[in-house]
């Protein structure tokens, strides 16, 4: 289910409150009015001189009465749950309406990030290719430009980075899930991304390890399931010290395939576990620490996850932290 | 081996073709879609670096046009855009290859080289004329183990002539392909080059058999007598 389908459900179950609300006074004050009337007329009736028809009148007007207290109570609630389903009808419509403009406005921004992300690629590529011909063809440079251009060509490095993360995160899906999605096995998708991190893990002599059971079938996206597992053993290599414990794993369990990534390192608090998920978000301890991240990565993982209906957590605690991906599962 | 840029991004034009001339490609640029288009039909190129986002007529339109005049050109295409789309647009428009900006001018080279191999019947990754081996990705150039210094017009030359050895290359066709569109077409530059060649390939070794041969009134060739 898409964001905006799910604020329009949650918007007209609003409005199908309000209406039940309306509805309960408004038949209350009905039924308390009705009784009332009764109790009039039985007064006018008490009142009445001509008492010798009493007996007889009282009898006819009761069969009456309770006669039209039936039918009145049948009329009004048939006509309570007809309005109802009518204003339903009608929340689900107006709420529609009212979110349309501001869906368009959200795609509208959107497209306008990426827009500029693309346009910053064009820059970018004149700062690298300008400094590479300048390198390549200039012999007689001192280390020291060397020095500063490589650091240039890393910042510009890192910028492709962050425009190649603000695509991901603000590119609406121009395919639809019929023509880029796909069942695949989560076990091979979480095998290569292990291997493929292993040098990393060895530079640290990190313990590094991987369980995972066969045939865990999902449908979605492999390219960027992988990303997200890449993503989050990133991370979890970054901040794990030398000589740690970097635990990945992939299981299924009922209608879920589960894939989790532990580390041993010092935790997040549980203020920043909350944040962690934002973009540009980066924890204090990352702030001090020597490497760069862009502080998307997680934002990334997050909604590519979400756009695959499954749930992304953080588990954390000063003995290290555990990020669990939950995914529905095929057969 | 002579290369297009088809480029509005000045600056990128510009450094890419130092960069190129630096690997001894003969490198034009062009700013604009439409007369890069009639570049591209008018000169016999070796390979188009062909820019997606161009003022006028875009990459794609340019590359399906080239590929309506049955120009066979290998086509490199440059664009900020990533999305699977359009890179499913340009490689259907007639480009042969695709690369993201900003890239890495090493995988550019890499993808060059690897486009230009293409046009290759056998592929091969080394030119071999008799004992004279010349690498296209290292440019190193030996003749049995003695390795050849040789300037950047000089390799180009030599490579043109190797990866066409035993068939005999006019004049012409040497200036289109080693040169680029600057050069006066009634100048003695490619006899003079050739000698430069001669020099260095074949009077250093006078035990071996001399390889660059001419073909009075046609051109000149290299190995297969």
């Amino acid at each position: 289910m898409t964001t905006f389908q799910k604020a329009r459900l949650k918007l007209t179950a609003w409005y199908i409150v309000i209406i039940l609300i309306l509805l309960g006074i408004f038949s209350f004050a009905a039924i308390t009015s009705e009784s009332r009337a009764f109790v009039r007329l039985e007064q006018a009736l008490n009142n009445n001189d001509n008492r010798l028809h009493r007996p007889q009148l009282t009898e006819t007007l009761e069969a009456r009465l309770n006669e039209f207290d039936m039918r009145f109570r049948s009329v009004l609630y048939l006509f309570d749950l007809g309005l109802l389903i009518v204003a339903g009808g009608a929340s689900y419509f107006l709420s529609g309406r009212t979110l349309k403009p501001i869906q368009k406005m959200i795609r509208d921004q959107e497209e306008f990030s990426a827009d500029v992300s693309h346009e910053l690629r064009t820059p970018l590529t004149a700062i690298r290719t300008e400094i590479e011909a300048f390198t390549k063809t200039e012999k007689s440079m001192p280390q020291k430009y060397h020095e500063i251009f490589f650091s240039i060509q890393e910042e510009v490095t890192r910028m492709k980075d962050i425009v190649d993360g603000l695509l991901t995160l603000v590119r609406p899906d121009i395919y639809s899930k019929e023509q880029a999605w796909k069942v695949f096995d989560v076990d091979k998708v979480v095998s290569e991304a292990f291997k493929q991190m292993e040098a990393l893990a060895s530079q640290k002599q990190i313990d590094y390890q991987l369980i995972s059971n066969k045939e865990l079938l999902v449908l979605g996206r492999e390219d960027q399931i992988k990303q997200v597992i890449f993503i989050l053993i990133d991370n979890a290599l970054k901040f794990t010290p030398q000589n740690g414990q970097v635990l990945i794993g992939a299981e299924s369990a009922k209608d879920l395939i589960l894939i989790s990534v532990s580390d041993s390192g010092s935790g997040i608090p549980l203020d920043e576990s909350n944040r962690i998920f934002e973009r540009f978000y980066r924890g204090k301890e990352r702030a001090i620490s020597s490497d760069k991240g862009l502080g998307l990565g997680l934002a990334i993982a997050k909604k590519i996850i979400d756009g695959h209906n499954g749930r992304i957590t953080l588990k954390s605690s000063s003995q290290g932290s555990t990020f669990t991906i939950e995914l529905p599962r095929t057969s | 081996m002579r290369i297009l840029i088809i480029e509005d991004e000045v600056k990128v034009a510009n450094s890419l073709k130092t960069i190129l001339e630096a690997e001894s490609y003969a490198v034009d640029t062009c700013n604009d879609g439409s007369d890069g288009l009639e570049m591209a039909l008018m000169e016999d190129y070796d390979l188009i670096v062909l820019d997606l986002g161009l003022p006028g007529l875009n990459g794609v339109e340019v590359s399906r046009k080239i590929r309506a005049h049955k120009k066979t050109v290998p086509i490199i295409m440059l664009t900020a855009r990533d999305a699977i789309e359009s890179k499913i647009v340009g490689l259907d428009s007639g480009a042969d290859d695709y690369i993201v900006k900003p890239f890495e001018t090493e995988e550019l080279l890499a993808r060059i080289r690897a486009l230009l191999r293409r046009g290759q019947s056998s592929g091969e990754v080394t030119y071999l004329v008799d004992d004279l081996a010349l690498n296209p990705s290292s440019h190193i150039v030996k003749r049995g183990d003695k390795e050849l210094v040789l300037s950047a017009k000089e390799y180009a030359l030599l490579e043109f002539l190797m990866r066409h050895h035993g068939q005999i290359m006019t004049k012409q066709q040497i200036i289109d392909h080693v040169w680029d569109i600057d050069i006066d077409p009634f100048s003695n530059v490619v006899d003079v080059y050739i000698g430069y060649l001669r020099a260095k390939v074949d009077k250093v070794f006078p035990r071996q058999s001399a390889l660059i041969t001419t073909v009075k009134g046609l051109g000149y060739r290299i190995g297969d007598k």
